[in-house]
């Protein structure tokens, strides 16, 4: 079962920059929620606080009721680039989140294949990643997650660094095993066709200061597939956040003035 | 999604014959040396140029001295504890500083301006403050071997992937299991060149240090020989360093290759 998350005002400020203005959210049990916005918009500064890896300023973050106070071993984060050891093997990477739980051998490995077969790694358990395409590698790292059934998922802009179509099919196949396990996902991107064709619910961030400026419930079938992005419902949820981010995008261009 | 390296099976037979092979191409400079050597000290023909087999007949005969024996035993455990010391210290030197941005941004610039002095200059001070002996010769050994190894450390530490440290972080990891399961396999790649680079510098230190104020070790002997004109014996002990420097060298270098191959990126 899913985490259920509750920001009350948490804010963000860094010097005299606001980058998170204070916010008020719920994040559903199971729900898969996508942060979409254009870069430096606090996005990964909001992902970073309910993660605990980063202290907001002011306001509380509840998970399942009880105030944040740090990272939680309940949480798997996903970061943009595949945090994968070098010197392990993708099994032992998988089993890794295991072994620091101290869960025995014989079990960590059994549970990482198992996992690694849902994320269509089963035939490159003995490789290293320097043997893997980058994509294999975040895969890694998603098995990884997925390996301690954690119940809430945070993963910030993980295909980021991915090509269009590869990041269309991981973003799926992350969408299929993330419903099998009931976690609450947060995922940020800045792909707006990422975000409708994956959620349940999108939050579209503008910047300066960073706050949500839409919020926006995705009338698509819980299956989805790549065609979705061409249907009605995605392709008038595309217009609707384009709309709101190339206001925002206007606006920090008359803010910065004239180059030169 | 492409697989960029194909593991195939090794024989043990080819193996053997594989490490044959590198053994053989090692020994292509020293034979060139050699015989560029003979060649030259046939030509030349003089008392002050010996060739390779009259040194080498020379260094025979010191190493049946029992006075010589001891001195490479002094060099050699001298050059072992000043190196591991180097090694110990310099590590937790450096990996302390690097862990913190202010710290080795304090220390990076005067470690690096100590590294840079010719060390020799300095070596007065250590036979003031530690007099002519072991001790004196200890020191500026592990003087030489250690600030490399504290550098090198610092800069491995401080560059080392973030993300590494946030999957610590995001793990709720103990100090000892980041240290044991995140830091040290990580930096394990630069520590073994580190230490490498460190070995030679530290035998270097200590066979200057026995060139100007020792009672025993390979630099003294070597003085001396200079003291009494004696070339061939001079040129046998530095053929006898020379092993002494470079096998330990291909095996440091062996063992970083294999280490960097399991712990590198």
């Amino acid at each position: 079962m899913g985490a259920k998350v509750e920001l009350r005002d948490v804010d963000r400020v860094y010097g005299d920059v606001q980058a998170l203005s204070p916010t008020n959210q719920v994040l559903e049990p199971g729900t898969f929620t996508t942060l979409v916005g254009p870069s430096g918009c606090g996005k990964s500064t909001l992902l970073d606080i309910i993660a605990g890896l980063n202290k907001g300023n002011g306001g509380q973050v509840l998970i399942d009721g009880s105030p944040s106070t740090g990272p939680r071993r309940e949480t798997g984060v996903i970061f943009q680039e595949a945090a994968v050891l070098p010197w392990r093997t993708v099994l032992d990477n998988t089993a890794f989140a295991l072994e620091t739980q101290k869960v025995p051998v014989r079990k960590r490995r059994e549970i990482a294949r198992e996992v690694l077969q849902r994320v269509g790694l089963s035939d490159f358990v003995n490789h290293y990643p320097h043997q893997l395409s980058g994509g294999m590698r975040q895969r890694v790292a998603i098995a990884r997650v997925l390996s301690t059934d954690p119940d809430l998922i945070l993963a910030d802009e993980p295909f980021g660094a991915l090509d269009e179509q590869t990041r269309v099919v991981l973003g799926l196949e992350l969408l299929k095993v993330v419903r099998q396990g009931g976690a609450t996902v947060l995922f940020v991107t800045h792909s707006i066709q990422e975000a409708a064709l994956l959620s349940d619910r999108v939050l579209v961030m503008g910047a300066r200061p960073g706050k949500i400026l839409l919020d926006l419930h995705v009338d698509l079938p819980p299956d989805r597939d790549p065609t979705m992005v061409g249907s009605p419902v995605a392709t008038a949820l595309v217009e609707q956040i384009w709309t709101v981010l190339k206001s925002e995008a206007q606006r920090a261009m008359v803010e910065q003035g004239p180059r030169s | 999604m492409s697989l960029s390296t194909a593991v195939t099976p090794r024989t043990q037979a080819g193996r053997s014959r594989g490490v044959l092979a590198s053994i053989g191409w090692i020994l292509i400079l020293p034979a060139v040396i050699l015989i560029g050597w003979a060649i030259t000290a046939a030509t030349v023909d003089s008392l002050v140029f010996p060739g390779p087999l009259q040194s080498l007949a020379r260094l025979g005969e010191d190493l049946s001295e029992p006075g010589f024996r001891q001195s490479i035993v002094s060099t050699v455990t001298l050059l072992l504890a000043g190196w591991s010391l180097a090694v110990i210290v310099g590590t937790l030197v450096g990996f302390a500083l690097g862990l913190s941005n202010f710290w080795s941004a304090v220390f990076e610039t005067p470690l690096f301006a100590l590294y840079s002095i010719p060390k020799v200059t300095l070596y007065p001070v250590f036979l003031l403050f530690l007099g002519i002996g072991d001790a004196s010769r200890l020191t500026f050994a592990f003087f030489h071997g250690v600030f490399p190894i504290a550098l090198l450390v610092m800069a491995a530490t401080r560059s080392m992937d973030k993300n590494f440290l946030k999957l610590a972080d995001v793990l709720v990891l103990p100090w000892y299991t980041r240290l044991r399961l995140i830091l040290i396999p990580a930096l394990l790649p630069s520590i073994v060149t580190a230490v490498r680079i460190a070995f030679g510098l530290t035998l270097l230190g200590l066979i200057l240090a026995e060139m100007f104020s020792a009672q025993s070790g390979l630099g003294r002997e070597l003085v001396s020989n200079v003291a009494n004109v004696r070339v061939d014996h001079i040129a046998g002990q530095v053929v006898f360093i020379a092993i002494l420097a470079v096998i330990p060298g291909f095996a440091l270098r062996w063992g970083e290759k294999r280490i960097t191959r399991r712990y590198g990126s």
